[in-house]
């Protein structure tokens, strides 16, 4: 039975089947071949699915995102990263990787992170000498760092599979978030400095006043990331109730502060919004039937299990682990991933000898490589239309940015206190 | 013949999108201004609202549904094509309907169970609003219904039965995935 419903499932995914519908209906048809189960069934975990209010986070926080877009609230992000870092050689693409940091403490998603610092910066960073693939590159992998840094929907998503904290989950991303920030600015600058062809024309010296003007002009912009992570760090309110507040700070900074959103176009902005949010969800709702069903049929223990049997030695292990996410990532989109793996690797979490709060951040990690990685792969997909390039001329230009990630993946894998101090410090 | 249900079933398509995308609007700025209320009356007003979380989840479950029918309609779900896009653009074809008629079984199973399910649940109420468990249960069943709607829609758009021919392209390359090279 396992085998039918992992082969129907491949066959769906290949034939270009939605991801949620090739999800459902591979449950639909192991119900059928099974027999013993009544297709209500089917309906009642999709309902099941969605109903659960960590989740409601979800579009909470895509709305927050797109009216925060539409507010002007990245493009001040990116003038103040301008100002903090755009002297560096290489400084275009630092400022690059700078901005998706910020926007990543507003913003869950890492496309949606990749699509609004991409759609200022890689236009730019074309004009200013780069090759259209480095800069889809650099926007790419720096905006993977949308779901590590808080808020970030699969950690809300890890956090409701596992019943543990989604404000544990969200403190441990920001050092690794940091962490993978300053690596890839580290390539930027390594990068300038070899083919020293950006040099001189973009150099400038820091200056302060310019940094601090900048800031000003950014100060609403930047309130936004210390109400969310110090809203939830700080017990204020629930990742839900942030992302709450989260919409009405943007909406207020939007239409009252920078006043660039127009009322006539909130709703197109809320149903933007809600239709990507939909996608996941619906991902959500559909993986939870073939999850369940998994779970009655006790697949992912037994799996679990046979990892187990393998070998006991934890460090091995943690790289198997991570080589699964790692290869999964390449073809699995983040929430469909989150649904079929977290329940195998829980059952492994005595073996591991590590806090849930670090796995969630280990898995977030790894399945955010994966979407750098071709062929499904959002942030590639997602910077390669901005810059008007092909994913295949994109991907030889993500190596560099890949190998410094899985070198930090590995240093957030096996150093514990790199994800657990601050979940430690304020829960 | 066949091109007179064609118009038709498109047009229904259509309307049913244009209203899907309302409601959806709805719930999200519903959803929205609940839970920052809850915010609002916990700390200023300190009167803990009861009945806001379980509004929100049933708003979170007909967001859900609603925009994966809207998701659907505008070709935003996620799939894997770097297989389907190396076939020849007559395969594309046959690929784009086999994937709108498998994807109708599991639309199908949606709409006819979810009925039953629904009626059955008729009788029984939820916990703090106090209303049938029917009523937000519906989205289920109502969403695949949409959903096979427009599938059948997409399919007379394959078969070029409505002049839509601009549509065609995106049905076999979804937008989001457009890795052409411009210029």
């Amino acid at each position: 039975m396992t085998i039918l419903l992992f082969a129907t499932l491949i066959i769906l995914f290949c034939l270009n089947v939605p991801i949620a519908v090739s999800v459902g209906l591979s449950a639909v048809i192991a119900f059928l071949v099974d027999g013993n189960m009544n297709m209500i069934l089917i309906t009642q975990r999709l309902y099941a699915g969605a109903d659960s209010f960590p989740l409601m986070a979800v579009p909470l926080f895509m709305i927050a995102g797109q009216l925060m877009g539409a507010g002007g609230i990245s493009r001040r992000i990116v003038t103040f990263a301008d100002a903090l870092v755009g002297h560096f050689s290489g400084g275009l693409a630092a400022v690059s990787v700078v901005s998706a940091m910020f926007f990543a403490g507003i913003s869950g998603s890492a496309a949606a992170d990749t699509a609004a610092v991409g759609a200022i910066l890689i236009p730019s960073m074309v004009r200013r000498g780069y090759s259209p693939a480095f800069s889809g590159a650099v926007q790419a992998a720096a905006g993977s760092i949308g779901v590590i840094i808080p808020p970030s929907i699969p950690m809300i998503i890890f956090g409701v599979l596992t019943g543990t904290s989604i404000g544990k989950l969200f403190a441990a991303g920001i050092l690794p978030g940091i962490l993978m920030g300053l690596s890839l600015i580290g390539v930027c600058v390594w990068n300038a400095k070899r083919s020293e062809q950006h040099r001189g024309t973009s150099r400038r010296s820091f200056s302060l006043r310019n940094a601090l003007t900048a800031s000003c002009s950014a100060s609403w912009a930047l309130g936004a990331p210390f109400i969310i992570i110090g809203g939830i760090l700080g017990g204020v309110f629930t990742a839900t109730e942030s992302a709450a507040v989260a919409v009405v700070y943007a909406l207020f900074v939007g239409l009252f502060i920078h006043k660039e959103i127009h009322v006539k176009t909130l709703p197109n902005l809320i149903i933007s919004a809600s239709i990507t949010s939909s996608v996941v969800m619906f991902i959500i709702c559909a993986a939870s039937i073939f999850s369940w069903y998994m779970a009655i049929q006790d697949i992912p223990s037994s799996i679990a299990a046979s990892i187990l049997s393998l070998t006991d030695n934890r460090i091995l292990l943690l790289l198997l682990i991570n080589i699964l996410l790692l290869a999964a990532g390449t073809i699995l989109e983040t929430t469909a991933a989150l649904i079929l793996f977290v329940p195998v690797l829980t059952p492994m979490l005595p073996a591991l000898g590590i806090d849930p709060v670090q796995l969630g951040a280990i898995v977030v990690v790894n399945l955010a490589i994966g979407m750098l990685t071709p062929p499904l792969g959002v942030c590639t997909i997602v910077a390669c239309s901005i810059a008007h390039t092909r994913i295949g001329t994109l991907a030889s230009a993500i190596v560099p940015f890949l190998i410094v990630l899985l070198i930090d993946l590995l240093l957030i894998t096996f150093w514990a206190p790199l994800t657990t101090t601050l979940p430690n410090l304020f829960f | 013949m066949l091109r007179t249900i064609a118009s038709h079933i498109t047009t229904i398509s259509n309307t049913l999108d244009t209203l899907c995308r309302w409601l959806l609007c709805i719930c999200g700025a519903a959803m929205a201004i609940i839970t920052a209320s809850q915010v609002f009356f916990r700390y200023v007003l300190n009167n803990s609202l009861f009945w806001s979380e379980e509004l929100g989840r049933v708003l979170l479950i007909q967001l859900t549904f609603l925009g994966a029918a809207v998701a659907l309609k505008a070709h935003a779900h996620i799939g894997l094509d770097f297989i389907v896009r190396g076939l020849s653009e007559k395969n594309r074809k046959y690929a784009a309907i086999l994937v709108q008629i498998l994807s109708s079984v599991f639309f199908f199973v949606m709409m006819w169970y979810g009925f039953q399910f629904a009626f059955f649940l008729k009788t029984q109420s939820t916990a703090t609003l106090g209303i049938s468990r029917m009523i937000p249960f519906l989205a289920i069943p109502l969403s695949g219904a949409i959903m096979l709607v427009h599938s059948l829609a997409c399919i007379f758009e394959i078969l070029e039965f409505t002049s839509q021919p601009d549509m065609l392209s995106s049905t076999v390359h979804p937008p989001e995935s457009h890795t052409t090279e411009e210029d």
